[in-house]
């Protein structure tokens, strides 16, 4: 199963980060995608720190009680020193939903820097598939 | 903002999204331009080498990363096979690079480059090795990982989401025994017979990498060149005048400009936020004159293979054990003969820091080792100059990102018995031979998992390779065993003449192999091997394809050559010369995913103590009890020979059995056309995945009862053994059987051991052959009369010289997950003599 890295730039604009996917061709805003269990890392070559958090689909940022602890399994990372990269790494899980049974097979995970959850610009997607 | 609650509807807070998505995958190497095309096998590669000139193999390695085109079977639980699915995706590996090795590395077809093993590294007996090795890798570009604990924000292990360390196979990891610290490294030279300390063979230095100024890292091949040149400089004078000197034996033998250096970025990588120091445990080291641990971005290997002169064996007794040493293993003893040298044959080398030795091998960091010598002149000899230098080096290895470990739930996403096999870091390459042409191919399982198990050479229809009566179309002697060669007694013998054999992980062996006359396509087929009982349940899958075509071979190259010289050091040993024993043992468990030696995991302390220049004879045990594991044993330094095996689960024959089985948990088994009522108590069943299974009683042809505990398994299929040992007197036991009595271990033990080498001096007393790396047999859980149960391990025994160099070094499980979660110990070999004198 593939290891994939997202890289934390600053911004073009220079307000900011953005989240871009450690692969040719990628431009901020696009998406990872990605296979079941496949490993995630950050990559923060930005000169301040950094945290992915999940969020929902208008980027607002999950409560804590849907994301800890840390090392569950929507756990993104620890806050990312500066030239550092993140830490657990976040192995993409399957969500289960209500009822229970009924398991996507694609599905999106929406992401924002907790530390900067107004920067428009730090804000990412992972889109997971089932086998 | 975090405190901002959202109400959802799902239990877990990924959103499903109707977003028609894949992984990020690219065209493999081979894939057709268009779809529905055929894939087309890639050419094997040659690895680019390094080779020795003017007595010295005078290079640079650096250990850097990129991102390559790696392969990946999907589903990933998927069992090897040829006809899987297989998928591309880009991923960042550390890789062993040589600098100004040659050929260069092919040309990619697509946008990022292929794996490539490690350079070649090309030396002769007598040589110096001076490798300059850069860590050069970027961490940033993995996810983080240290090496040392990290007290403040976790274990010190590498973590995941998924539950890593904690929910790590059934146990939970703990630092040191987990894995951590994969961007820092070392190199291990694996099979070569020197010096274990300082800058020879030493596995405990940890060579972290560079840091990094505006990206570049400011340790370079530059940066250490002048420093590095005056320590080659004085390496060569002092280990020319006495190879046994162990030479250097301090922190101030090395030139003072790369020691002040390395001080200044030890400290500055100290300041570092919740880390561990590293400076103030090199202090101390060095405080005590001991060897010191960390390094920041380059270090110098530097050593001598040990050539062995004499023209008999044993080499003349020294004049004294005493009067030159002053204590502590790493001083000088004093000059006398080498007893052993080092055999001239195919070695290996790879990553090997303690957490980290699984996950950099399967990123690739792994190469051959060529060490040449009178084995390769007089093959050279006979089919014509510099032979030997053409023929393939074929690098096996199971190249994969993160161990299956940090990742999936209750192994629903585990890769089946790890990634496929490549070989050269290609997947089922392509070799050209000339018919009737002879080559030596050289081979080196360096897959940190599983074993290899050479099944021979199959047509494409997947047919053995033989002709319509039945004799083989290839012909192929084993010429070497793990970098030794083999006596003239075994070499195109019988037993090791187009024989099926294992390559445990670490295992190499040399093929000296002749092509049919005639074109054709065919393939050397394998198996996936961690247990002989994983056999009757795997594929066959293709290791590599052999076209033959073109023009017919003649003369000498088309004739199989005979045995080359057989150096006399690798007489066998006798057992008189043994003069002390011990008794190490592996274990896994008491829970699934606990690996030990001697009931401990690694903690750096000796766990086993031997003088040197002694002879000593060892029973390596296994106390793994299921799922059957044939831990690779590996010692480091020195080979060993093998004078007895004990394998409780060996089967004298073994069949598939028609039908399916299914059960849940309990002895009882229900079978689906299967044919129950012609097995009798004892048989025993070996169901993949699950292990070995005894028979207790049979009810009906689709309903019986095992002994122990009961599998679980669903329709699977299964192999019907009659086994060798039995451990109930009735029935009788079948012609071949041996009867064990459960309640009496001075029984266990093989029926009839390996007979002792003859007492004659060789080189007739020269066919035991040579190994560093063994599988130690599983054990068996035994039940009889459907009560009492017995565990009773699998073991080996070997015999080593501990000669020539003291120091430390480690004995291990080459399963490399095992070695980093715990089965490793050091051994310490002490001079003999005191510092005193007795006149």
């Amino acid at each position: 199963m593939p290891d994939w890295s997202i890289k934390i730039v600053q911004s073009s604009s220079g307000d900011g980060a953005e989240f871009i996917p450690d692969l040719k061709g990628k431009t901020a805003g696009d998406p990872l995608e990605c296979m079941v269990d496949d490993l995630v890392t950050w990559n923060n070559t930005t000169e301040e720190e950094h945290q992915p958090w999940p969020a929902d689909d208008t980027y607002t940022a999950l409560p804590n009680d849907q994301v800890l602890p840390r090392g569950g399994p929507n756990y993104l990372s620890d806050i990312i020193p500066a030239g550092g990269s993140s830490r657990p790494s976040y192995d993409v899980a399957q969500p289960t939903v209500v009822p229970p049974g009924v398991v996507p097979t694609t599905w999106t995970v929406y992401y924002i820097c907790a530390l900067h959850p107004y920067v428009e610009s730090e804000r990412g997607t992972i889109i997971g598939n089932a086998y | 903002m975090r405190t901002n609650r959202v109400i959802l509807f799902l239990l877990a807070v990924l959103l499903i999204a109707a977003v028609p998505a894949s992984a990020q995958w690219i065209p493999c190497l081979g894939d057709p331009a268009t779809a529905g095309g055929a894939w087309t096998a890639p050419d094997l590669p040659t690895i680019p080498e390094l080779v020795s000139t003017g007595g010295k193999l005078h290079a640079t390695v650096v250990l850097t990363d990129e991102q390559q085109r790696l392969t990946f079977k999907t589903p990933p639980n998927a069992a090897p096979a040829d006809n899987n699915v297989i998928k591309c995706a880009p991923q960042y590996v550390r890789v062993f690079k040589g600098i100004g090795a040659m050929p260069p590395i092919p040309k990619t077809t697509g946008d990022y480059p292929d794996p490539m093993p490690g350079p070649t590294l090309r030396a002769r007996l007598g040589d110096m090795i001076e490798l300059t090795f850069l860590n050069q890798i970027n961490p940033a570009n993995f996810g983080d990982s240290i090496d040392r604990g990290d007290v403040n924000t976790g274990s010190g292990c590498d973590e995941s989401s998924n539950g890593y360390p904690n929910k790590a196979g059934g146990g939970k990891d703990t630092y040191p025994d987990c894995f951590h610290g994969s961007s820092t490294a070392n190199i291990h030279f694996h099979g070569t017979h020197t010096n274990p300390n300082s800058t020879g063979d030493n596995v405990f230095i940890e060579i972290r990498p560079s840091m990094r100024t505006g990206g570049k890292p400011v340790v370079t091949a530059a940066s250490v060149a002048t420093p590095f040149s005056d320590f080659f400089q004085r390496c060569e004078r002092e280990l020319g005048a006495n190879v046994l000197s162990l030479w250097p034996h301090t922190w101030s033998d090395l030139p003072s400009a790369y020691t002040t250096r390395q001080k200044e970025l030890l400290q500055k990588y100290d300041m570092t936020p919740n880390i561990k120091k590293l400076w103030p445990v090199d202090a101390a080291q060095i405080k005590r004159g001991d060897w010191p641990q960390y390094y920041m971005g380059a270090y110098p290997y530097c050593y001598q293979i040990p050539k062995y002169t004499e023209t008999v064996f044993p080499p003349p007794a020294p004049v004294t054990e005493h009067g030159g040493h002053t204590g502590g293993p790493l001083s000088p003893p004093p000059q006398k003969p080498l007893q052993m040298g080092q055999s001239p044959g195919l070695h290996w080398y790879h990553a090997h820091k303690h957490g980290s030795t699984a996950i950099d091998v399967g990123n690739g960091m792994t190469g051959a080792f060529v060490i040449e010598g009178q084995y390769d002149d007089d093959f050279d000899k006979f089919y014509g100059a510099g032979w030997t230098r053409r023929q393939p080096v074929l690098v096996i290895n199971q190249i994969g990102v993160t161990p299956n470990l940090e990742r999936g739930s209750g192994g629903t996403n585990r890769v089946d018995k790890g990634p496929d096999f490549s070989v050269n870091g290609r997947l089922r390459p392509v070799m050209k031979m000339a018919p009737g042409e002879v080559k030596l191919w050289r081979i080196v399982n360096t897959s940190g998992r599983a074993g290899t198990h050479i099944m021979g050479m199959y047509t494409q229809a997947g047919q053995p390779a033989v002709d319509g009566s039945g004799k083989p179309l290839f012909t192929y002697y084993q010429t070497a065993q793990d970098g030794v060669q083999f006596s003239p007694t075994n070499f195109g013998s019988p037993g090791f003449t187009n024989n099926q054999f294992l390559l445990a992980a670490g295992n190499r062996a040399d093929l000296l192999i002749q092509a049919p006359l005639t074109a054709g396509v065919y393939n050397l087929m394998a198996k996936n091997e961690v247990d002989p009982s994983d056999l009757p349940g795997q594929n066959l899958v293709t290791l590599f394809t052999v076209n033959v075509t073109g023009t017919a071979a003649t003369g000498t190259a088309a004739q199989l050559s005979p045995a080359p010289t057989f150096p006399p050091f690798l007489h066998d040993i006798q057992k008189a010369e043994v003069k002390g024993t011990k008794e190490v043992t592996f274990s896994t468990g008491p829970t699934f995913g606990e690996h030990r030696i001697n009931h401990k995991k690694f903690d750096g302390e000796v766990g086993e103590l031997v003088l040197l220049n002694t002879v000593e004879e060892w029973k390596v045990v296994n106390e793994t009890f299921g799922p059957a594991i044939s831990h690779p044993f590996h010692i480091h330094i020195n080979p060993f020979q093998v004078t007895e095996v004990f394998d409780p689960n060996a089967a004298l024959s073994s069949t598939a059995g028609p039908g399916t089985l299914t059960a849940t948990g309990t002895t009882a088994i229900t079978g689906s056309g299967t044919s129950f009522g012609t097995l009798r108590t004892g048989t025993v069943l070996s169901i993949p995945g699950q292990g070995f299974y005894t028979v207790l009683s049979v009810q009906s042809e689709t309903a019986l009862t095992l002994t122990g505990n009961g599998p679980t398994v669903t329709g699977s299929a299964y192999s019907i053994n009659v086994p060798q040992y039995v451990f109930v007197n009735s029935p009788a036991p079948l012609p071949g059987q041996c009867y064990l009595n459960p309640l009496d271990s001075s029984t266990w033990k093989p029926c009839s051991s390996v007979p002792e080498p003859p007492a004659a001096q060789p080189p007739s007393s020269t066919n035991n052959i040579w190994w560093d790396v063994f599988p130690i047999p599983s054990g068996i859980t035994v039940t009889w009369a459907n009560t009492a149960t017995q565990k009773i391990p699998g073991y080996f025994k070997l015999r080593s010289r501990f000669v020539d160099y003291s120091g430390y070094y480690v004995i291990h499980c080459h399963i490399l997950a095992h070695e980093d979660r715990g089965m490793m110990t050091v051994v310490e070999v002490a001079p003999a003599a005191s510092p005193y004198s007795h006149d």
